[in-house]
């Protein structure tokens, strides 16, 4: 249970970027996984697929609902300089905390397109393969390997722009 | 056609995955060893590709878990306890004894009826065979009871009717006056041992005949 409830809270907080939304939502998830447990067959693929598609769905809609309330916060972060404040030169390395990357990366999730940030969560950060993440977007194999890659790229330009870099391809 | 940076950055994660052609391959290196900038974007990629499976998960807050149970399965729970109530308060209720009652009573009647005796009763005697059998004999046994009890009526309501006869034949002008007299010793006698012959529902007539007895 509580290894399912942490996979689903991450995918909510990735998602939204909020710790209370990511609470709601969580809880929202296993009610409505709750109710619907019966209508569970093992054609719907396995457990833990399932249980993220009803996670994508309940932030889909959730997204949906937030757009006008986004839209407004996302004004007020591009006045704030604090955010945005890069440190040239700095390489990965000297990231102080794995902690502080994982901030980092949230800020620049949340500035990639939905459809985008969800395949890259998806692959990258709850370690789902092309197969699973195909069941859950319910799209072919090739968008959702082209959106794992345009999100990759866009975050790998943001995180740059915020001072994060990598090492040159060996 | 020149090879541009966008067609590299289309094929970037299969060509960092390995999974690109040998012709497309050597184009995007071709391409990776002229651009810096693709060169760098390559990196970058790469590095956050091996990084963002190893980040530290988020920890939910420690309340989360048993709220969750509580309204999913903890709420499950009351309905349960209540339906156990119900149930109780059900099987103790005057209107349960009395259907329960009745439920008896009719089960007791279907056993007369159909000659099972409650106290002996095996399991040869739910078979339903059997019990069409038994069924089938009871109705046939009920069936000549009743023409039986016709018939006899039939004898009785004809030897009245001779009776009748019999007692106004000798004395008819006595018959006029007083209809209730009595048939003559004689003949009562004779036909009382007639009645008596003809078995017990023959002997109901007795009761017609009138009372005082041979005079």
């Amino acid at each position: 249970m509580r290894r399912h409830t942490r996979r689903v809270y991450n995918l909510a907080y990735r998602f939204t970027g909020n710790r209370q939304e990511a609470e709601d939502l969580s809880q929202e998830v296993f009610l409505r996984l709750y109710r619907t447990l019966a209508s569970y067959r093992a054609v719907h693929g396995e457990f833990t697929t399932w249980l993220t598609s009803v996670t994508r769905n309940l932030l889909i809609d959730h997204y949906r609902r937030t757009r006008r309330d986004r839209l407004t916060d996302s004004l007020d972060e591009e006045q704030s300089p604090a955010e945005h404040k890069a440190s040239p030169g700095r390489r990965p390395d000297e990231v102080a905390s794995a902690t502080e990357l994982s901030g980092q990366v949230q800020r620049a999730l949340r500035k990639i397109s939905p459809e985008l940030r969800e395949a890259v969560i998806l692959r990258d950060l709850q370690g789902l393969d092309y197969r699973e993440i195909q069941q859950v977007l319910n799209v072919p194999e090739g968008t959702v390997k082209s959106r794992i890659n345009r999100g990759r790229i866009e975050l790998a330009r943001l995180l740059t722009q915020m001072g994060v870099h990598a090492g040159r391809v060996e | 056609m020149s090879w541009t940076c966008l067609n590299s950055e289309e094929r970037l994660m299969e060509y960092l995955e390995g999974q690109l052609p040998a012709t497309e391959r050597a184009l995007v290196e071709a391409h990776l060893a002229e651009c810096a900038a693709c060169r760098a974007l390559a990196g970058q990629v790469r590095w956050l590709e091996t990084r963002l499976p190893h980040l530290a998960p988020e920890l939910e807050p420690a309340w989360l878990v048993p709220k969750i149970l509580q309204a999913t399965t903890g709420a499950e729970r009351k309905p349960r306890e209540n339906l156990l109530k119900t149930l109780v308060a059900a099987l103790t209720s005057p209107r349960f004894a009395l259907g329960l009652g009745t439920v008896a009573a009719t089960i007791f009647i279907l056993f007369q009826a159909l000659g099972i005796n409650p106290k002996k009763i095996t399991a040869d005697d739910l078979n339903p065979v059997n019990l069409y059998r038994m069924a089938d004999r009871q109705a046939h046994l009920t069936y000549a009871r009743g023409v039986r009890f016709v018939n006899d009526m039939r004898v009785v309501y004809e030897i009245r009717s001779r009776l009748q006869e019999a007692s106004a034949t000798p004395n008819p002008p006595a018959e006029q006056e007083s209809p209730k007299s009595a048939p003559s010793p004689q003949s009562e006698h004779q036909l009382k041992n007639d009645l008596l012959r003809r078995g017990p529902a023959a002997s109901a007539a007795l009761l017609f005949l009138p009372p005082g007895g041979p005079r």
